[in-house]
């Protein structure tokens, strides 16, 4: 299975969720995700124009997944993400 | 392109001083295109004129030949120099600012490393010490001046804010595309 290739990888999964507000905290929509990801345990990146999670690639994938689920719920209109396999 | 456009003589006698006149032939060679350069005998008529026509604005300076008590005329075109500043007002933030430092541009490839450190002068800190907020301006700021136009705008904004290039371009997308949409929407 594919799933278990991406298992033993590590992944850097960065995102933006719009709608974007300029603030020095993240909207409620973002901030939502950010929790989420905070929870996980991962290692988590709050950047000023997007959030950066990196771990093992399932792990993360199923951070980002619930991360995503709170944010549409909180608000969001448009998640844009990028998957990277950094090892 | 650069050839000197030459009027010929203007009066009905032959141009004394041939010297002179090659002289202001290669005067306005040396000067370029926004120049014009002209003999000018006593009596006002212009004997030989190099360069381009001139429209608009004039700025003009006369240099006395004292020899032949003929006179050069050096014309330079304002409407160019006025061009000329709309451009590098494109490039350059707080051109008005008495913030802004005393070098200009030297290169327009260094045009981003100078627009991005007038950014960060006019915020008080670098970049990397910015808060959330001035980081977000900052970009905002870069875009509505063109900088992102330039080479290599992207790749070094987003290195200087520790994101990806995909997520600049993606900010920029978006923050554009509110502009347009916000009438209509919200």
């Amino acid at each position: 299975m594919v799933g278990a290739i991406l298992c033993s990888s590590m992944v850097q999964v960065e995102f933006t969720i719009y709608p974007f507000q300029e603030g020095n905290s993240p909207p409620a929509h973002v901030q939502a995700a950010i929790d989420v990801l905070s929870a996980s345990g991962l290692d988590v990146d709050v950047g000023p124009l997007s959030t950066t999670v990196s771990g093992p690639a399932d792990e993360v994938f199923d951070a980002v997944r619930s991360a995503q689920s709170a944010a549409v719920a909180a608000g969001a209109e448009r998640i844009v993400v990028r998957v990277e396999v950094i090892g | 392109m650069t050839a000197p456009r030459n009027d010929g003589d203007r009066g009905s006698k032959p141009a004394r001083g041939g010297s002179e006149r090659d002289f202001a032939e290669a005067l306005a060679q040396v000067l370029g295109p926004l120049y014009r350069v002209s003999v000018v005998a006593p009596d006002g008529t212009e004997e030989a004129t190099f360069g381009p026509v001139l429209f608009g604005r004039v700025v003009a300076a006369e240099i006395p030949l004292p020899r032949s008590g003929r006179r050069l005329v050096l014309g330079l075109d304002l409407t160019a120099v006025d061009a000329a500043r709309r451009t590098a007002e494109l490039l350059a933030i707080g051109w008005d600012d008495s913030e802004r430092p005393a070098g200009a541009f030297t290169h327009v490839d260094q045009a981003m490393d100078e627009l991005i450190s007038l950014a960060e002068q006019s915020v008080g800190r670098s970049l990397a010490e910015m808060n959330r907020l001035e980081k977000q301006r900052v970009v905002r700021f870069l875009d509505e001046r063109g900088a992102f136009a330039l080479r290599k705008s992207v790749e070094r904004v987003a290195d200087a804010l520790g994101v990806s290039r995909f997520t600049v371009y993606n900010y920029l997308d978006a923050s554009r595309s509110v502009v347009t949409e916000s009438p209509q929407k919200n």
